[in-house]
């Protein structure tokens, strides 16, 4: 008993470690990739003995700033709730995390190893759950500011992420209807068949208009950029208004993790996880004489770095659209979400269930 | 032994939760509290196997219908201490009832329990997982499903004409 909770608390770790560090090294990505679409040169000042390294220091300087600079605290009568909503936010956007499943099961001396904290049958489920409760941090954080600004700011945002959750949602219920689980590991395993031996399966072979309104509604859900409306930094006032120091930094790196969620399980549910193309559990089999025989470790180390370039490419997917489009307004990202986005999601729902009736899939 | 910690832990912070909840004067915070009570509710579901009901727990009562709520305590701009007079006396007489109705409740099923030492029994495989919960649903209590469904039509429908009202 004591092994597996080691092993689970080192795993644990091992995501948290990895999902922070990644979202330190987007923010670095974010500024570098604006400016070479802006035609700058972008962050490159902060150096260590002269060595610049692409400005990556900026990382750490960042980090350094957030936490030096005076935090100001506005006079309010719900002290408390001010203090923890960025962590409301912070904490439930990182427990999502739990349930992704970044690798295969390994067999090691006896032992099962998978880089995935935990495996319940309701995966799918809890990751939605999970997002769904990491909204509050924004709702309490711009209510309990005592700020009208702030308000509006958080009723604006609140009313975006509501909306674009029952989309998020409702576009992943096709894939499902097609896997028949929620479970997140056996969502991978479905994806891994080949069609007619050469086409991998995968979820956005099957269903790719609900892999663009998934990625469409978790860019909104994300507040990315054409939907940052709450928080368009330097043109509308937003619900982090009286954050400052490390409190208006958690609720801006929560971005990068959501962000890196929303690309986690758009993977994990359309681009087959951490399946490679043509990899089968003993090696590479492209048909006929040409196979690749790789043992059980390496096949491992395939497929997780599958999945990470998997989730770095719809990063700079979606880091792309945000340079590229201009913001939405208010009454159109509404009327987008519900008049657009909800009802396609629902033919497509409607569409995949009798198809799947059909043809007994 | 951890299911124990956990189902203490949780079972009393959902009933601190719930006593909050009715005791503050400020309705958002109130709330606040009610979305605490909510979320230990649904890991008491999960140390009881109902997997699929606790997801569905914190994803339509903490995560929806509680944010519908204080989205519009908000909107209604409601004051600390706005909410809670009854002043009606008759409506004050109806509390008085319902909370009756509901002591008589406990008390029978406090009663019925009988003295439980220990945990109950380990739950079959698959039991409270989607697929079960779902078997059940569309076949013994397809009835009852459907009724419900048409209740929320009607709700939504009746929504969509008092939202209307006022444009047209």
């Amino acid at each position: 008993m004591w092994i597996e909770l080691l092993t689970k608390v080192l795993i644990a770790g091992a995501v948290l470690t990895g999902i922070l560090s990644f979202g330190g090294v987007l923010t670095w990505v974010e500024r570098k990739q604006s400016a070479l679409m802006q035609d700058r040169i972008g962050a490159n000042r902060a150096s260590i003995l002269g060595f610049r390294l692409l400005g990556l220091f900026h990382i750490m300087t960042d980090g350094i700033k957030m936490f030096a600079k005076e935090e100001f605290i506005p006079r309010t009568d719900h002290r408390v709730l001010f203090l923890l909503a960025p962590f409301i936010a912070w904490l439930f956007s990182l427990a999502a995390f739990a349930v992704i499943p970044f690798s295969p099961e390994l067999t090691v001396a006896g032992y099962q190893v998978t880089l995935q904290v935990a495996n319940p049958e309701i995966g799918l489920l809890v990751a939605f759950a999970m997002m769904g409760m990491a909204i509050y941090g924004v709702v309490l954080g711009g209510w309990a500011s005592n700020n009208n600004y702030a308000l509006l700011g958080s009723m604006r945002a609140t009313a975006q992420m509501i909306s674009y959750e029952v989309a998020l949602a409702a576009a992943a219920v096709g894939p499902l209807l097609i896997y028949r689980t929620l479970n997140m590991q056996e969502i991978v395993i479905r994806q891994g068949q080949l069609y007619n031996g050469w086409l991998p399966l995968w979820g956005i072979v099957l269903q790719p208009l609900a892999f663009l309104l998934f990625l469409v509604a978790g860019a909104a859900e994300t507040k990315r950029v054409p939907f940052d409306l709450p928080e368009g930094e330097s043109e509308i006032i937003g619900f982090n208004l009286e954050y400052s120091s490390m409190r208006f930094g958690a609720f801006m790196f929560t971005d990068f993790i959501e962000k890196i969620l929303v690309a986690c399980l758009t993977t994990t549910i359309f681009l087959g996880g951490w399946q490679v193309p043509w990899l089968a559990d003993d090696g590479f089999r492209l048909g006929g004489a040409l196979a690749l025989e790789l043992g059980p470790m390496v096949v491992w180390l395939l497929r997780l770095a599958a999945f990470g370039i998997k989730v770095c490419a719809l990063i700079y997917v979606l880091m792309l659209v945000r340079w590229t489009l201009p913001r939405f307004r208010y009454d159109q990202l509404m009327s987008f979400g519900w008049k657009f986005l909800l009802p396609l999601a629902f033919l497509n729902i409607i569409v995949t269930a009798a198809v799947v009736l059909v043809l007994n899939l | 032994m951890a299911e124990q910690i956990f189902f203490y832990f949780f079972a009393a912070l959902s009933i601190v939760s719930a006593f909050l909840a009715v005791t503050r004067k400020n309705p958002v915070v109130s709330v606040v509290w009610l979305i605490s009570c909510m979320f230990s509710l649904a890991v008491i579901y999960v140390i009881l196997s109902a997997f699929f009901l606790a997801a569905v727990q914190v994803i339509v009562y903490a995560g929806a219908i509680l944010m519908l709520f204080v989205f519009v305590i908000m909107m209604l701009n409601l004051k600390t201490g706005m909410v809670g007079q009854l002043r009606n006396l008759g409506l004050k007489f109806v509390g008085l009832i319902a909370a009756l109705l509901i002591l008589r409740q406990f008390y029978s099923a406090i009663k019925g329990a009988g003295a439980m030492t220990g945990l109950p029994p380990r739950a079959a495989a698959g039991f409270g997982e989607a697929a079960a919960v779902g078997k059940l649903l569309y076949s013994q209590y397809i009835y009852p499903l459907e009724l419900m469904a048409v209740l929320l039509l009607v709700a939504i429908v009746g929504a969509l004409v008092l939202a209307g009202k006022e444009q047209s």
